[in-house]
């Protein structure tokens, strides 16, 4: 060991060397401090957010939170990042351009020397991400108003931004260490953020390390399970970056000699490699092994066909079920416990199917163990299990599972259903309970219970529940008996209002935090008014007294809103303050809440219609939609916001390539076919059918002859109730034709 | 301090060879001065002593180890001003020194001002380096490898772009620092490195032509150093080569340094300059260079 001896007497020894890279940490963090270059890149990204309020690119959010937090935020977090790794490529080659390395590297490692420039970037890029922070804090509260949490913004900008920056800074100075050349490491760094944009081509939340995939913030609920995939994603990008950077560290020059000779010797260094390796080992493995969406197909296969489909005679009967699910909303996880009666088990090998996040840690029929095996091969949002019982009669198969409810890979796209947050919890079958495969379940046969954080409000499949025991820790325990298999449950922080429009009960279920914009646009009344507008026009719902509808605001983590029979559900966005504060904005979300009230109406319920390439209930209901807008609004207001945009949809499907040449379309890859399809469909159902629909109007003689024969249609609806209603069946009651109806 | 460099040849992966087989032995105290024409090797051999280099052949021990196992200890203890460097032209003087401490371990700020006081660059201390003279620049690389007392001080051309008397003061400075020990000053200024080395070595052509005390190869230049009058544009004698060329009264004094003087050559007492000179060109001759 060595030793020296300071001119202040003190004496060093190289015991003191981690100290040394504090020192260097400390200098250059101060060398930094005073660079131009710094502090322009500083200001440049303290207004990198900017384009995120004025523009709506960055996130696929429009919820409040959406647009003036993700938004925001993600601007920030890709411009950002983009120039904090122009500033380290600038900073590494500085060192080298100024001729600074020939004093530095004589004395120092040029390992720590780099090391410790590297930590000073990453901290001063703490520092930004601190003020930038708060310099749009004011703004972001003032323009969310109620809706903003300081927990909620300041979560953002250390879960999205400041790792975003770091992983950035780490692979910039990598690839500068590695090549040694700006202009080289620019292009390889641009090739990274290539590989970002592709992953926002194909909406991929995992290979999105610029940028990381806001599906949608609530406003109401729950944003936790973005952040949480966000988190996620950011730890795999900073274990990848980082291992790349210590592999970096092999590839410092020295000795005057090339990147293979000082690699080669660099692969000495064990306590560089040896984490490095397993960083990136790391970073891969939470890539594969990531809870959240299964390993599904891409696409949604629509198939009843388990493979383990058998004739009714050998279907065996459960007599009665009982579900006992437990939800942990700190770690999203769910605990359950399904028991099944079995009369008489299936002979043979049963099908068991499940969300791929949940593992079975027991399997018992009467006091037996079960073995089971689960296929690693996932489905549309469920993983196959299949197991064997014995013969034996009239007992009990328990099964107990566990997991993190993932949600579709070919869902994934546009919606976050199934997941277990500290205020909003969502569960489809498959995230709730084992599905068994040629098992018959009579009716009413399952008992639930589900234990939530006691602030939330349970809804099970659609209906408030109401029988609850309070635990005394936060939480209850909700009870219910339902239908064994089809079931859904909702909870959270909701208020429910009963709404009676003449004979008919709604259950008006909305968040709490929307309760004062609810009371202030007057939402009730304009749910009274699409009902007693309908019932005047085409017909009243065919409910009794007793029946009820549920309308229900869901959640921005699921895209859109859709009917079923008795139940309406529009997406969250329809209450914010940014849609009913802003009666010019046109077909806006407000008009959704319409469409889709509507579609109690055409669709679903009253009238099921035939869901051809050209005809769909969509049809009709955005027609509906429109003339009620209409008289709400006025002629002219409808004019554009209905009839304009249809013809310029339906003008730009009839321009498009494809469509003129669709000999070139099997040409396309399979996603761009897809995409193309969905596209045609869209334009079809929601404009070119709403102005055919117009255009029969005008055929016919008018709105009022269109009215009357809209509400022969609804009045004839049970004549269709085998025989879904078609285009045809509609040409017919216009006394039209096909050819009546084509749109030049 | 030691360091024995043994039988080193360096050849670049260009192909360049540029030591052959150089041993030098160096031991504190000791202050050695390193001269030779451009591309003789100094830099070189100034460069695998700091470990900035790999050898192709041979071996460097510090402390009788190897150098490259003892690159830690090597870094802590050495002061190196190189030929040419860049300073950050943002920092101030003592911002620089400041940095430059850190990467040494140094961490008494009263090392930064004892050797800005001994660089005379004390009044300059807050002074941006991009508003520094060329001069001053030089004395703040002075001031860096003094930093920290290290033990092995390494300079390359340290009294370049300094005025006359800034030159004999830092010679001063670095005799005194000499005392405890090794320096190693590479220089084209034979007078430096007559007045304060206490060893010279003299590198031609990647090799070693002399190692020893600068008395002892002025020694071995005495009946090789000659002058006579010449006639403008005369060629210089065959053998000679003209070290100097002073026009006086009775025509251009003529300073040669030869293996044979020739006959009308007056024989004169030779100095360090004239010493190494012969020696280059005994070197040249013997190669047929000449």
């Amino acid at each position: 060991m060595f030793s020296k001896k300071l001119s202040s007497g003190k004496i060093l020894t190289g015991k003191q060397f981690p100290g040394k890279l504090f020192s260097l940490y400390r200098v250059e963090l101060r060398r930094l401090l005073l660079s131009k270059t710094v502090w322009i890149i500083t200001v440049l990204c303290l207004f990198a957010p900017l384009p995120g309020y004025l523009l709506p690119y960055f996130s696929d959010s429009r919820t409040m939170s959406g647009r003036y937090i993700a938004n925001p935020v993600l601007a920030g977090t890709m411009i950002g990042a983009v120039l904090w790794a122009i500033l380290t490529i600038m900073e590494a080659d500085r060192l080298h351009r100024s001729g600074v390395s020939v004093l530095a590297d004589a004395v120092a490692s040029p390992v720590s020397l780099s090391t410790a420039r590297t930590l000073a970037l990453l901290t001063i890029a703490m520092l930004v991400t601190a003020v930038t922070a708060l310099v749009w804090l004011p703004y972001t509260a003032v323009k969310i108003a109620y809706l903003f949490s300081a927990k909620f913004y300041c979560a953002n900008f250390v879960i999205l931004m400041l790792p975003t920056w770091w992983i950035s800074i780490l692979f910039a100075d990598a690839l500068y260490r590695i090549t040694r050349r700006v202009e080289l490491s620019v292009m390889l760094y641009v090739g990274l953020v290539c590989v970002n944009i592709g992953g926002m081509v194909f909406y991929d939340y995992f290979t999105r390390w610029l940028s990381p995939r806001i599906i949608s913030y609530s406003d109401g609920f729950s944003s936790i399970w973005p952040l949480r995939i966000a988190f996620y994603t950011r730890i795999i990008w900073v274990c990848l970056s980082f291992g790349f950077w210590l592999i970096s560290i092999l590839c410092v020059r020295r000795y005057q000699r090339g990147l293979v000779f000082s690699f080669v010797r660099g692969l000495r260094r064990i306590s560089v490699l040896l984490p490095a390796l397993l960083l990136v080992i790391a970073g891969i493995s939470l890539w594969h092994f990531q809870p959240f969406i299964d390993h599904g197909p891409n696409e949604y296969v629509f198939t009843t066909d388990t493979g383990n489909e058998d004739d009714e005679a050998s279907i065996s009967l459960i007599k009665s079920i009982r579900y006992s699910i437990r939800t942990d909303p700190a770690f999203g996880l769910l605990y359950g416990r399904a028991e099944y009666d079995i009369q008489s088990p299936y002979q043979g090998e049963t099908l068991l199917a499940m969300s791929p996040g949940y593992k079975i840690t027991k399997m018992t029929y009467g006091d037996s163990e079960v073995a089971f095996r689960t296929v690693e091969e996932d489905m549309n949002g469920w993983r196959p299990t299949y197991f064997e019982l014995p013969q034996e009669y009239h007992k009990t198969l328990v099964i107990e599972y566990e997991g993190f409810p993932t949600i579709s890979r070919a869902s994934a796209l546009y919606r976050a259903e199934d997941c277990i947050d500290p205020n909003y919890i969502s569960l489809s079958s498959a995230s709730l309970f084992p599905r068994l495969n040629n098992y018959y379940t009579p009716q009413k046969a399952a008992a639930v219970d589900i234990t939530i954080p006691a602030h939330l409000t349970p809804l099970l499949n659609y209906a408030p529940m109401s029988n609850f025991v309070d635990n005394g820790n936060d939480t209850k325990t909700w009870s219910a008996v339902c239908p064994g298999y089809v079931m859904n449950f909702t909870a959270g922080d909701y208020v429910i209002d009963t709404i009676s429009v003449d004979d008919l009960d709604i259950d008006f279920v909305y968040g709490k935090t929307y309760e004062s914009i609810v009371e202030e646009s007057n939402v009730r009344q304009a749910i009274v008014d699409v009902f007693t507008y309908c019932g005047e026009h085409y017909g009243k719902l065919p409910w009794a007294k007793d029946n009820r509808l549920l309308l229900q605001q869901r959640s921005s983590m699921v895209m859109g809103g859709y009917a079923l029979p008795g139940v309406s559900q529009w997406f969250e966005t329809v209450l914010s303050p940014d849609t009913l504060g802003d009666p010019n904005k046109g077909a806006s979300a407000t008009e959704v809440f319409i469409h889709e009230m509507i579609h109690q109406w055409w669709g679903g319920l009253g009238l099921d219609c035939t869901e051809e390439e050209l005809w769909s209930s969509e049809g009709l209901t955005v027609y509906s939609t429109y003339r009620l807008v209409k008289e709400t609004y006025g002629d002219a207001y409808a004019q554009q916001y209905y009839v304009d945009v249809w013809e310029d949809a339906v003008e730009m499907q009839n321009r498009s390539f494809y469509n003129r040449h669709p000999e070139y379309v099997p040409l396309l890859p399979d996603l761009y076919q897809a995409e193309l399809n969905l596209s045609n469909s869209g334009i079809n159902h929601y404009n070119r059918m709403p102005l055919m629909i117009l255009k029969a109007q005008e055929l016919v003689g008018g709105e009022e002859k269109m009215d009357a024969i809209l509400r022969q249609i609804y009045a004839d609806r049970d004549l269709f109730n085998q025989n879904y209603f078609s285009y045809q069946d509609f040409l017919r009651y216009c006394g039209l034709t096909e050819e009546d109806l084509y749109l030049e | 301090m030691k360091i024995d460099v043994n039988h080193i040849t360096m050849i670049y992966p260009s192909g360049k060879k540029a030591l052959q087989d150089v041993s030098i032995r160096a031991e504190s105290p000791g202050f050695i001065g390193i001269l030779g024409p451009n591309g003789a090797g100094k830099t070189t051999l100034m460069k695998l002593l700091i470990a900035g280099l790999l050898p192709t052949k041979g071996e460097i021990l510090l402390d009788e180890k190897p150098l490259l196992s003892q690159e830690k200890y090597l870094k802590s203890q050495l002061g190196y001003l190189p030929q040419s460097f860049g300073l950050y032209e943002e920092l101030t003087v003592w911002q620089f020194l400041d940095y430059m401490a850190a990467l040494k371990n140094v961490k008494s700020k009263a090392a930064i001002d004892e050797v800005l006081a001994q660089t005379s660059m004390t009044e300059q201390k807050r002074v941006r380096i991009r508003n520094l003279s060329g001069g001053q620049r030089q004395r703040v690389g002075i001031a860096q490898a003094l930093l920290g007392d290290p033990q092995l001080i390494i300079l390359d051309e340290p009294t370049v772009g300094l005025d006359p008397e800034e030159r004999v003061k830092f010679r001063n400075i670095f005799s005194e620092m000499a005392q405890d020990k090794i320096i190693l000053l590479s220089t084209h200024i034979v007078e430096d490195v007559q007045a304060v080395c206490n060893r010279v070595l003299v590198i031609h052509g990647g090799q070693v032509l002399f190692d020893g005390l600068p008395s002892e190869l002025i020694a071995q230049t005495e009946k090789h150093v000659g002058v006579y009058l010449s006639q403008p544009n005369a060629p210089a004698p065959e053998g000679c080569q003209i070290v100097s060329k002073i026009h006086t009264a009775e025509g251009i004094r003529c300073r040669v340094v030869a293996e044979q003087l020739p006959a009308y050559a007056q024989s004169v007492e030779p100095s360090l300059e004239d010493a190494y000179l012969y020696c280059i060109h005994r070197d040249n001759t013997e190669k047929g260079e000449a």
